[in-house]
């Protein structure tokens, strides 16, 4: 009955917004959406564990939300796994408003976007919303190599395993006066990082929180315990995630945020996280808008 | 930032040689060196490429790449005479981002296109003989804009660097593939735009991309079949090879780096090389070191912002210069390296320019890499007061962004020239004349900070952030002309705006550049007047280029706006948001009167 009721509301919304825009000629993102039947939604192509590729098959947090947002409003899923870009300004401009100059088009919606308040005030041409994750940079120590651990400079002369050029590697090469720099280890991905700290060939592993959770999932290790991480500096050991639309499109934005709280509220968010490995009450949306 | 195995095939067939197209200029050099069965482009007529006039072999007009014609036909008293002899449109809706040189041999003219295009044109007529559409990869992402700078002839191929990171060979009669090997993963990030260059029977090709990771590397290929010669890596600590085979480190390991910093150290050679026939050195140009947080790595980082000597038989570095030591500021010093030479006090002297994003102008011995000289070609440059020639060093003056590790908040510093460069791509060229350069170059800056936050991949990292200014209201873009043996800038001419296009000079003493604002223009080589423009109809950021047919001289430049400069916003794309797309490739020679031509015909 809910349900029925929601989607009452969501058409109205989305006739009101098309003829509202029709002077212009620029219709909702959502009304093109239900006429081609499907929405489709851009993935970042090999980022286990929110998308990636198994035997031929898109899969992923990312990928199960994004089928689950598609649902709930009716709609077919269309996936665009795509190649990241030097930074995010590239993925939006050749995924949401512009597209690329190799063509494609831009989609309707894009998962997995970060959520700073000040980078999202600075955008014009695309709307950032719908916080569905946690993300916090966590350090994991390997049992007995540490008798008590209370300072990072204690990582001089460990290793510490990190993905190349993220914060992490960024972090630890710059502060205590670059003390620690020689004693990151630094892996070409997250994935490589996790599996040598499982493999016990490094003391140490710094990575975002959701991707050392579920990348531990993905290659069978157990569980261990990692601790959220406090920077010094300009770094940041914490954002959010959401999803990005062209702006313009409030009609798709409303039904999406409505969409996505409708997940949150049911447990459906929870189940995915639970899924891949991740802890929801850590990572879930807990403080979603 | 720049992707896909294919197979090797094909061999040359030998061709005859056309020689009595080429007896006019080149004479018995050319004519001596080609015995029976010598197949189409040779060696020896890349060697000489700068003088045979009725071919363009190289991109660069020459390996050393000076772009300066012997021809005279056109000069400063009858430029104002040059009108359009044929156009031909690239077509389809790959409408931006024309940055190639044409080559002309044997009446085709080769000319590439944005999006990893190519055309055989009749010299003639300007029909189309065949054309070539690289297959580019879903997804890939090239950083800077989808263009191409140019092809290489060598025996009957035609040779150019695709997006997805490929070389490719084609037959230039036919246009059918003939070698097609890949540089490395566009999934990585990496691609290819600079043209080749050949030297030796070699292909000579650079790397460019990949933000992380990315280890800079000239290599050098058989040119006939795209099998692997030699690898030098531009970064200290890596090792070289040379037939499959270990042939030394570059440099010594954690000399200018700490730690395990220089495995991914950056330093690549997008631009490519240029070549000294007499010095046997390939000049190679190299980017900026990796990360851009200049406080994680304490050291000069080479070979980063350099030029690399490396010799080009065993492909090991003979010397380097390094113009931005501890690079902070993406000056980003892969620009061309132009051998040329200068008398002092009576001695001629083996030397060479540069011309970097940094704002200098360098003259260095290209022997050994000894600086004689270094001046600024902009007005203002705020991170360094002068060059110390006694060290070859920089001397700073304390502009750089400051250390993220220990502010709360990121110092911001206005720092010119932008990381667009002084200079950035666009070749300068050089006239043995006139005994001057002329260096395309730009007047802006940049306010530089570290922020917080930015994002990659869904994952944040510390970013920095970048706002560029043009340091004028009525121009950003200009043509300088530099005497190299003083510094001085001779004379200029100011664009409205950035420059971005390639420049030429000839015996005519002409200066040929094109502008965005969609003209191609000539000036004098000597007073920098402007005598003579032609609107394309589109922005001009190609390579100008000049060969002689039938008797008459011709000029050829590509038109199609596009490049970095509209990618980046702030205040400059005001001044080219009404610049139109193109693609277009136009042909020039001088008016002669129809009654005329009749009477002759």
């Amino acid at each position: 009955m809910r349900r029925l009721f929601l989607s009452i509301v969501l058409v109205s919304i989305g006739c009101f917004a098309a003829f509202a825009r029709a002077e212009d000629g620029f219709p909702d993102q959502l009304e093109k959406a239900r006429e081609r039947g499907t929405l489709e939604v851009s993935v970042y192509r090999d980022y286990p564990p929110y998308s990636y590729e198994v035997k031929g098959q898109y899969t992923g947090i990312d990928v199960d939300l994004a089928a689950a947002l598609a649902q709930e409003l009716g709609l077919k899923l269309t996936l665009r796994p795509f190649i990241a870009g030097d930074d995010l300004d590239d993925d939006l401009r050749n995924q949401v408003w512009r597209g690329s100059l190799l063509g494609g088009g831009v989609g309707d919606v894009m998962m997995h976007v970060g959520a700073d308040p000040e980078y999202i005030q600075r955008q014009s041409k695309v709307s950032i919303f719908g916080i569905y994750l946690h993300e916090s940079i966590v350090l994991a120590l390997r049992p007995n190599r540490f008798k008590t651990f209370v300072s990072m400079e204690q990582l001089k002369d460990k290793k510490t395993g990190v993905e190349l050029g993220s914060i992490s590697d960024l972090y630890l090469s710059d502060v205590y006066g670059g003390s620690l720099r020689e004693s990151v280890a630094r892996f070409p991905t997250a994935s490589a990082a996790v599996k040598a700290f499982i493999d016990d060939e490094i003391d140490a592993l710094m990575l975002p929180r959701g991707e050392m959770q579920g990348l531990t999932t993905l290659q069978g290790g157990a569980a261990f315990k990692a601790s959220e991480v406090t920077f010094k500096g300009l770094f940041r050991n914490k954002w959010d995630i959401g999803v990005a639309v062209k702006t313009g499109s409030p009609a798709l934005k409303t039904a999406l945020q409505t969409a996505l709280t409708t997940l949150m509220s049911s447990g459906k968010l929870a189940e995915i996280y639970a899924r891949y490995g991740l802890d929801y009450a850590l990572v879930g949306a807990v403080n979603a808008e | 930032m720049e992707t896909n195995p294919q197979s090797t095939v094909g061999f040359l067939s030998p061709r005859k040689f056309n020689l009595r197209a080429r007896m006019g200029v080149c004479g018995a050099l050319v004519a001596a060196t080609f015995t029976a069965g010598a197949a189409g482009v040779t060696d020896a007529m890349i060697v000489n490429d700068q003088n045979t006039p009725e071919d363009v072999l190289t991109v660069g007009m020459g390996q050393g790449g000076q772009r300066f014609s012997t021809l005279n036909k056109i000069n400063t008293d009858n430029v104002v005479d040059l009108v359009p002899a044929w156009s031909f449109s690239f077509g389809g809706e790959k409408q931006r981002g024309q940055e190639t040189q044409p080559l002309v041999y044997k009446g085709k003219i080769f000319v590439t296109g944005s999006y990893s295009r190519i055309w055989a044109l009749d010299e003639k007529t300007g029909a189309r003989i065949w054309s070539y559409e690289h297959r580019l990869p879903d997804g890939i992402v090239p950083c800077c804009d989808v263009i191409n700078r140019g092809a290489a002839l060598y025996g009957d191929l035609v040779i150019f660097a695709t997006l997805d990171a490929h070389l490719v060979a084609l037959n230039q009669d036919t246009g059918k593939v003939v070698w097609n090997e890949k540089i490395d993963d566009y999934k990585a990030g990496y691609s290819a735009s600079a043209a080749p260059l050949i030297v030796k029977g070699l292909v000579i090709s650079g790397v460019s991309g990949g933000e992380f990771g990315v280890v800079g590397r000239v290599e050098a290929r058989d040119a006939n079949t795209g099998k692997m010669v030699w690898v030098r890596p531009t970064v200290e600590g890596h090792m070289g090879y040379l037939n499959g085979k270990e042939n030394g480190i570059s440099g010594k390991v954690n000399a200018t780096w700490p730690g395990e910093l220089w495995k991914t150290g950056g330093a690549a050679t997008w631009l490519g090389c240029t070549f000294g026939a007499d010095t046997n050195l390939l000049y190679c140009g190299t980017g900026n070191p990796s990360p851009w947080n200049a406080n994680v790595r304490p050291g000069d980082n080479l070979y980063s912002s350099s030029t690399v000597a490396i010799d080009v038989d065993n492909g090991k570095i003979a010397w380097s210069y390094q113009s931005t030591p501890h690079d902070h500021w993406d000056f980003d010093g892969v620009n061309e390296f132009i051998p040329f030479d200068f008398k002092k006090d009576g001695k001629m002297i083996k030397a060479g320019a540069k011309a970097d994003r940094n704002g200098f102008f360098y003259v260095l011995d290209r022997t050994n890499g000894k600086l004689f000289n270094a001046s600024p070609f902009v007005t203002k440059q705020t991170w360094a007061s002068h060059v110390d020639l006694k060290t070859g060093r920089p001397v700073e003056t304390d502009n750089r962004p400051g250390d993220p590790g220990t502010a709360e908040k990121g110092k911001s510093v206005f720092a010119a020239p932008s990381f667009l460069g002084g200079k950035n791509w666009m070749p300068m060229a050089y006239n043995p004349g006139t005994g001057l350069f002329y260096v395309p170059a730009n007047e802006w800056g940049m306010d530089i900070w570290n922020e917080p936050i930015a994002y990659k991949r869904g994952a944040a990292y510390l970013g920095a952030g970048f706002t560029i200014h043009p340091l004028y209201d009525d121009y950003i873009g200009a043509l300088r002309a530099m005497d190299p043996t003083t510094g001085k800038i001779v004379w200029e001419y100011k664009n409205p705006a950035p420059v971005w296009g390639g420049v030429m000079t000839t015996a005519g003493n002409l200066v040929f550049m094109g502008t965005p604002e969609g003209f191609l223009k000539a000036f004098d080589a000597k007073t920098g007047k402007e005598l003579w423009k032609f609107q394309t109809g589109s922005g001009v950021i190609g390579q100008p280029a000049t060969w002689e047919m039938d008797g008459e001289q011709y000029v050829g430049v590509a038109s199609g706006w596009g490049g970095a400069v509209p990618l980046w916003g702030g205040e400059v794309a005001k001044k080219v948001k009404d610049i139109s797309q193109g693609g277009s490739f136009w042909v020039f020679k001088l008016h002669k009167s129809g009654a005329v031509k009749a009477a002759q015909n």
